[in-house]
């Protein structure tokens, strides 16, 4: 929903020279569904153009980290600026109706001829199984006592959402998932636990999220998934990325079993769909 | 091979680490003290992102099956090579059966080992670095074997060379960072003209400071952060994030280390002090 003080697209994005290899592109930042989605679609405009650059995005972030040291900060910053611009007059082509053009559109449609190819800012949804029993739930009754709901109708509104990935770090593919039902938001434990194992679902605030190894963590532990999120020894380790959707599937202990039987023979494959938004 | 009869404080493998990785929550990780490992493997015409040894304070106890050439740079050390000493910056052939040994560190934290060829342990994500939540071991145990070529003695290697980083560095060099501008002009002036110590507190995910700043609260969303980002926590506190460092973080970032920095602060330990001085990066 845009928020009545949210700026729209195409944003005013800063630039902030970083560390002798590094510059920091930041859009407004507020926590927007709108703003990351025009920073994911730029970050694969960028990708293009920049091949060699690793691009860490996270909310209303990308840092862009390049492997030779940046002579010139000013030349860089004009050459994404521009990039930015081409990009944005590129989108505003595609989401109008032709005859909608206004005539000062139909000029920056002509500016932008020869640009930047249109990368399609495809999302995938990945549906992840939960179970919420007792035994992979250590925190689901006093949670719900906390927020006066029942254990049903807590997993069925952490089940419903679809999430959206903010961020990716903490732990190699833990991801940040926005979206949570406002019923849902609970503070973090007041004293974390030494060992969250790997897999738990939890609620910390605003956010909902799977931890993929084991850790210490103070989020609210209402689940557990089978399935392993983040795997060294395959590639790619990680499926998601900033951008993509994710939804919980409520699954039985018995499912649980069995979908650890099929990691561990090597045959499980995650769920994914291309996203549509409803 | 190389068997681990004592591991020494915290040894381990590292190389440059998974820098590609870092969209996905993956550490960046490899050598903290970057100069001085390159340096030991220069030394033995190895390339860069050669596995080595990085010894931390206390120094392990290895003994050698096989002949290797060798080469030390970092931290200063007494090493023996059974009855013999060892210096730094050189390359140093090992025999077969012999036994090597640290004395008590002298300056410096971290002493870099590198052998001809570099360690041969199983790449993981592109890299050998040992690394807390990805690596199945992230550090030497006793009773380890680490893996190896046999070395020749007429292998290509370079005599002297010295590693750039300082050793007890009094000066700490950085950059503003995107959230320098909103200290107040006091807390601004305290970060140049203050002299701050390394705490207890430091290992190879963070370095926190001392003294503690006064308090910042700044509603902050989560950014990207880098090795060399120094944050402030509300209540203050100062942390140099290190090598082993999460990709995301939620404090304000108000600097970032230069490269050589990194290394030499790296090499700084518990109540040593330095000051820091800010550059301008355009």
């Amino acid at each position: 929903m845009l928020d009545a003080k949210e700026p729209k697209p195409p944003y005013i994005l800063e630039y902030h020279p970083y560390s002798e290899y590094a510059l920091l592109i930041q859009w407004p930042q507020i926590v927007s569904e709108n703003i990351l989605e025009d920073l994911s679609a730029f970050k694969k405009v960028l990708q293009n153009n920049y091949p060699d650059a690793i691009l860490t995005a996270a909310y209303a972030s990308i840092l862009a980290v390049f492997p030779e040291r940046i002579t010139s900060f000013p030349f860089l910053k004009a050459q994404i600026k521009k990039d930015y611009e081409l990009f944005s007059e590129e989108k505003i082509k595609e989401h109008l109706d032709p005859k909608d053009q206004s005539k000062k559109i139909k000029n920056t449609i002509k500016k932008a001829k020869n640009t930047i190819k249109t990368i399609p800012a495809q999302k995938i949804l990945y549906k992840i199984p939960v179970c919420y029993e007792a035994s992979f739930a250590p925190d689901l009754e006093a949670v719900c006592t906390q927020l006066k709901l029942s254990p049903e109708a807590l997993i069925s509104k952490h089940s419903k959402a679809t999430y959206t990935v903010y961020g990716i770090g903490f732990l190699p593919g833990f991801m940040y998932l926005g979206g949570l039902d406002s019923k849902l938001e609970i503070p973090r434990k007041s004293s974390p636990r030494m060992k969250v194992p790997s897999g738990s679902v939890g609620l910390a605030a605003k956010q909902t999220g799977i931890y993929p190894c084991e850790s210490p963590g103070g989020w609210q532990l209402i689940g557990q998934t089978p399935i392993p999120l983040f795997n060294p020894l395959q590639d790619p380790p990680f499926f998601a990325q900033v951008g993509d959707k994710i939804q919980f599937t409520p699954i039985s202990k018995d499912a649980y079993k069995l979908l650890q039987i099929q990691v561990a023979a090597g045959i499980y494959k995650i769920e994914k769909t291309i996203y549509t938004k409803p | 091979m190389i068997k681990v009869i004592k591991a020494g404080l915290y040894t381990s493998i590292q190389d440059l680490g998974r820098s590609p990785l870092q969209p996905i929550g993956v550490p960046m990780g490899g050598a903290m003290d970057r100069e001085s490992a390159q340096n030991a493997n220069a030394l033995l015409e190895n390339e860069p992102n050669a596995a080595v040894l990085e010894i931390t304070m206390t120094g392990p106890v290895l003994t050698f099956t096989e002949n290797a050439w060798v080469a030390f740079s970092g931290a200063i050390f007494p090493i023996y090579i059974d009855q013999n000493t060892a210096s730094t910056n050189t390359p140093i052939w090992v025999k077969a059966g012999q036994e090597l040994r640290f004395g008590t560190l002298e300056k410096g934290v971290r002493l870099y080992m590198a052998i001809k060829g570099g360690f041969l342990n199983e790449p993981l994500l592109g890299s050998r670095s040992m690394q807390a939540h990805l690596s199945p071991i992230i550090k030497l145990e006793k009773g380890m074997e680490l893996q190896h070529r046999s070395g020749e003695k007429d292998q290509a290697i370079i005599l002297e060379k010295k590693s750039n980083t300082p050793l007890g560095a009094k000066k700490i060099l950085a950059f503003q960072g995107p959230e320098f501008k909103y200290l107040n002009p006091e807390q601004q002036e305290g970060l140049n003209q203050q002299t701050f110590k390394v705490s207890n507190l430091n290992n190879r995910m963070a370095y926190q400071l001392l003294p503690s700043l006064s308090a910042f609260e700044k509603n902050q969303i989560t950014g990207p952060v880098l090795p060399g980002t120094v944050q402030i926590t509300p209540s203050g506190n100062v942390m140099v994030l290190m090598r082993e460092a999460q990709t995301t973080g939620g404090y304000p970032r108000i600097l970032q280390l230069t490269q050589e920095s990194i290394n030499a602060l790296a090499q700084l330990k518990t109540g040593d002090s330095f000051r820091i001085k800010i550059l301008p990066l355009n």
